[in-house]
């Protein structure tokens, strides 16, 4: 059931119905069956994962709570570690590491048969178990107290609008939550909705339309030129950022409206200037995630410059990897983690370029923005391509092929689709208020609002095309 | 004093915003100028990508003709699916007192013409011509959002009387709900095709050889289609109507009537969604709903004073191979005897107009021109009757 679809619309209205209708004592406990619903919706087979993978996690953390021996505590949390990161393993890499296995025997000359196992992938299973597992790790770390009820820690893990894309929740920022048995005020259902319409015309206007550009570009048997590359590497920045966000600006309306405040997933990305902002205002739930529980642990800023470089590029590694079972998003993650430690070694000098008048340090910061725009690019032909066969095919029509094309004609599409999404968000970024067009003026606002309508309804995709996300 | 906070509080810019909407959905629709435009447009795009926007396009003309008409015009409605399109002609039909509106395209099931029903009938017409046969009756409802007129009535008589179709189709069962309450989102196909296609769709492939362009790398010609991705001719995505890959009927001969069935039409192959029509035609829940679709539509019309004449379409008795004919055409005609008895409806069967061979169609279904014009006649002289009566 995508957000994006009417089957969604009365599924929520519905449950918003029951959940408002039914005394506070009892919300919770149908908020986690609705939940479920929402997901076996996808497969119910796979709401049995979801269960095991909540029912280890609340035993372990209980069994850490109760333990003084270290040693038995480490043991339980590797027992989480190992049953979620099995489960993850399995269905989500297993092919992978068959596939990258039969080659390098292939390689050294050993025939090894194809063996392809068919696993289904359950969606959203990267953002529960990296969710379940902050639980028992902040648990072992003592940096919270586990839940004794246990249908509150499954309406945790289970929470349906950030169940299948996230964010990636804490439980130290969720289980308060819903302890506390929330209830939306008028402020959260105004913001709530605006968050739900936001993310929907950026997934049904922006992002679905301006994807039509990189399919034709990353199509089956198309030969582009370098300027249509390039365009496509800029239709597919919107289309990821406005996808994703717009998925994720939805669940957080979704959660506002019964009461529940999710962390801010995305924060402007496009208007960073250097690898290391950009991660602070991307997929902002899935970086402090990792510099939680990868870099911190593998010695984060400690230790020397080498050290603290390899830390980065490990952590990155991860989340390349984290991003789907290919070389290609291993290869997307070694890349950041380079531009990562390159900015880390080139910052002292980069802070001593301080232009003093307001045009020159206006011009410095677009320079800046609009040079690592086109790195992130670079990161982005990768993540794309479906091999590396592919990336570098089009790479090297990017840098050697001028014929401009059909460039020309994809122009004003990419800037219709396009456009409000950059004038909203230069606004939003003026102003430092990413909810600005609520305080526009009332006419103004509903001008907007209609606007939005009508270009969803007449230019929007309304087959519901799946979410990108859902596939990590 | 009762408080008088809600009124600061009230969503007042969303308020706004959606009587915006519906004037401008309402206010654009009603353009007679932007239809004609669309027309053009859709006319000059590749046939298979269009026919039914086109279809609908022409309809809501056809439609706004007969609003706007003086009323001493008789007016004449003519309801069918591709059959009628194809096989039942009749134009030049007086034109200086005789007007007439044929709602006839692929897509026009029994559902398709109940959603339409009141649209028609507020146009008071003096008859109504419904081509039918057990190919409307006993084939299971399939929703053609695309093709259904605005009635949140008709959706509500198909949710009651056959309900595994909401959820087995609950997609197009949603989107005639939005479109029987907004127009725009039901021409929204429409107005993306045509009217948008030029932005949107930037441009038709146009016929071109190999192109002059070189890949630098390789140092070879590179012909310039293979930017299209897709294989009806536009140069981006577009919305189509597909037939999934379903699979043959499960008959035990069906090998050697599709080699009969090929060998009639001079055709290489005859694909599996083409026999499945044919098969489709039985007994089940479905008859039901379609009998109660089209008997709702034939009581709106005659309760607003229109005579109606039920035509009975032809099918290539080759079809007969597919599916149970007897059984399911007796039914079919007990079913049209009720509405004569009930409704006093007229009737011209193909025993009337008939009789028919296999070298008469083209395919399964469609009658091929002479045969047509044949049956147009036939058609046409108990039309004036009926007119003049």
């Amino acid at each position: 059931m995508l957000f994006n679809t009417l089957d969604f619309a009365v599924f929520l209205i519905v449950s918003l119905s029951v959940f408002y209708a039914l005394p506070r004592r009892l919300r919770n406990p149908f908020l986690l069956v609705a939940s479920y619903a929402f997901y076996g919706f996808w497969n119910w087979r796979f709401c049995g994962l979801l269960l095991l993978s909540t029912v280890v996690d609340y035993w372990a953390a209980l069994r850490m709570e109760t333990c003084e021996d270290q040693r038995r505590r480490k043991h339980y949390l590797w027992i989480s570690l190992g049953v979620n990161l099995s489960i993850l393993g399995f269905f989500k890499y297993c092919n992978f590491f068959i596939d990258s296995f039969t080659a390098v025997l292939d390689s050294i000359g050993i025939d090894a048969p194809d063996y392809v196992l068919r696993i289904a992938l359950p969606v959203g299973i990267s953002f529960y178990t990296f969710q379940t597992l902050s639980y028992t790790i902040d648990v072992y770390r003592r940096e919270m107290v586990p839940t004794r009820k246990f249908l509150d820690f499954a309406l945790f893990v289970a929470l349906f609008p950030q169940l299948v894309a996230g964010p990636i929740e804490r439980a130290k920022r969720i289980l308060p939550q819903i302890v506390e048995r929330r209830h939306a005020s008028w402020k959260d259902v105004q913001s709530g909705s605006w968050l739900i319409y936001w993310g929907w015309f950026k997934k049904v206007y922006v992002s679905d339309n301006v994807a039509r550009i990189v399919d034709t570009v990353y199509g089956a048997g198309a030969e582009p030129t370098g300027p249509e590359v390039l365009l496509a590497l800029w239709a597919f920045a919107v289309q990821i950022y406005c996808d994703f966000s717009g998925y994720s600006d939805m669940a957080r309306g979704v959660a506002r409206l019964f009461g529940y405040n999710l962390m801010l997933n995305f924060n402007l990305p496009y208007f960073a200037t250097n690898p290391q902002q950009v991660w602070r205002r991307w997929h902002i739930s899935l970086s402090t995630w990792l510099r939680d529980y990868v870099y911190i642990p593998l010695g984060g800023n400690s230790g020397g410059r080498w050290k603290q470089n390899r830390n980065l590029f490990l952590t990155m590694l991860w989340a390349g990897l984290w991003h789907g079972a290919s070389w290609t998003y291993v290869v997307f993650g070694a890349y950041h983690g380079a531009l990562l430690a390159i900015h880390r070694e080139l910052k002292p000098a980069l802070k001593k370029i301080d232009p003093v008048s307001t045009v020159a340090r206006s011009a410095w910061w677009l320079f800046r923005v609009g040079c690592f725009f086109h790195l992130w690019l670079l990161g982005l032909l990768l993540f794309r391509a479906v091999s590396f066969e592919q990336a570098a095919s089009l790479g090297y029509i990017l840098f050697t092929n001028t014929d401009p094309g059909f460039v020309y004609d994809w122009i004003p599409p990419f800037l219709m689709f396009s456009a409000p999404l950059l004038i909203v968000q230069i606004w939003q970024g003026a102003t430092r208020d990413l909810e600005v067009p609520l305080r526009w003026p009332m006419p103004i606002r509903a001008l907007l609002f209609a606007a939005m309508f009508l270009a969803i309804v007449f230019l929007g995709e309304d087959h519901g095309e799946p979410f990108i996300y859902f596939q990590f | 004093m009762p408080s008088l906070y809600w009124i600061k509080k009230a969503p007042w810019a969303a308020l706004i915003a959606a009587v915006l909407v519906i004037w401008i959905d309402s206010k654009l629709f009603e353009d007679r100028e932007l239809w004609l435009k669309l027309r053009a447009r859709l006319e000059a795009l590749p046939e298979p990508v269009v026919r039914l926007e086109l279809g609908i396009t022409k309809d809501i003309l056809q439609l706004k003709n007969m609003r706007d008409a003086p009323p001493e015009m008789r007016r004449l409605i003519i309801l069918g699916n591709s059959r009628a399109r194809v096989g039942l002609n009749l134009r030049n039909l007086r034109d200086d007192d005789i007007l007439q509106a044929k709602i006839a395209h692929a897509g026009v099931s029994p559902y398709v013409m109940r959603t339409f029903a009141k649209e028609g009938a507020a146009l008071s017409p003096d008859l109504v011509v419904l081509m039918l046969s057990e190919l409307d009756t006993h084939r299971p409802v399939e929703l053609v959002p695309g093709a259904c007129f605005r009635s949140a009535a008709a959706l509500g008589q198909l949710l009651t009387s056959e309900p595994s179709l909401t959820w087995e189709q609950r997609h197009e069962v949603e989107q005639v709900a939005v479109g029987a309450f907004l127009n725009s989102y039901r021409y929204g196909d429409i107005l993306d095709r045509a009217y948008l296609n030029d932005f949107r769709e930037i441009r038709i492939q146009e016929e071109e050889p190999a192109s002059k362009r070189q890949d630098q790398r390789r140092g070879r010609v590179i012909p310039r289609k293979q930017l299209v991705v897709e294989a009806d001719n536009a140069r981006f995505r577009v919305r189509r109507i597909s037939e999934p890959d379903v699979p043959p009927p499960p008959i035990e001969n069906i090998e050697e009537i599709r080699a009969e069935l090929a060998k009639s039409f001079k055709r290489k192959k005859i694909q599996n969604s083409t026999l499945n029509i044919g098969y489709a035609i039985a007994f089940g829940p479905h008859v039901e709903t379609q009998r109660d679709l089209i008997e709702k539509t034939i009581e709106i019309f005659t309760n607003a004073g229109s005579k109606v004449l039920i035509v009975e379409g032809p099918l290539n008795p080759l079809t007969y191979l597919l599916y149970d004919e007897e059984s399911t055409r007796s039914d079919f005609l007990a079913f049209v005897e009720k509405m004569k008895m009930e409704y006093g409806v007229h009737f011209q069967s193909i025993d009337e107009t008939g009789p028919y061979v296999p070298k008469d169609f083209s395919d399964l279904l469609h009658l091929k021109g002479t045969s047509a014009r044949k049956l147009s006649a036939d058609v046409r002289k108990r039309v004036v009757e009926l007119l003049d009566g």
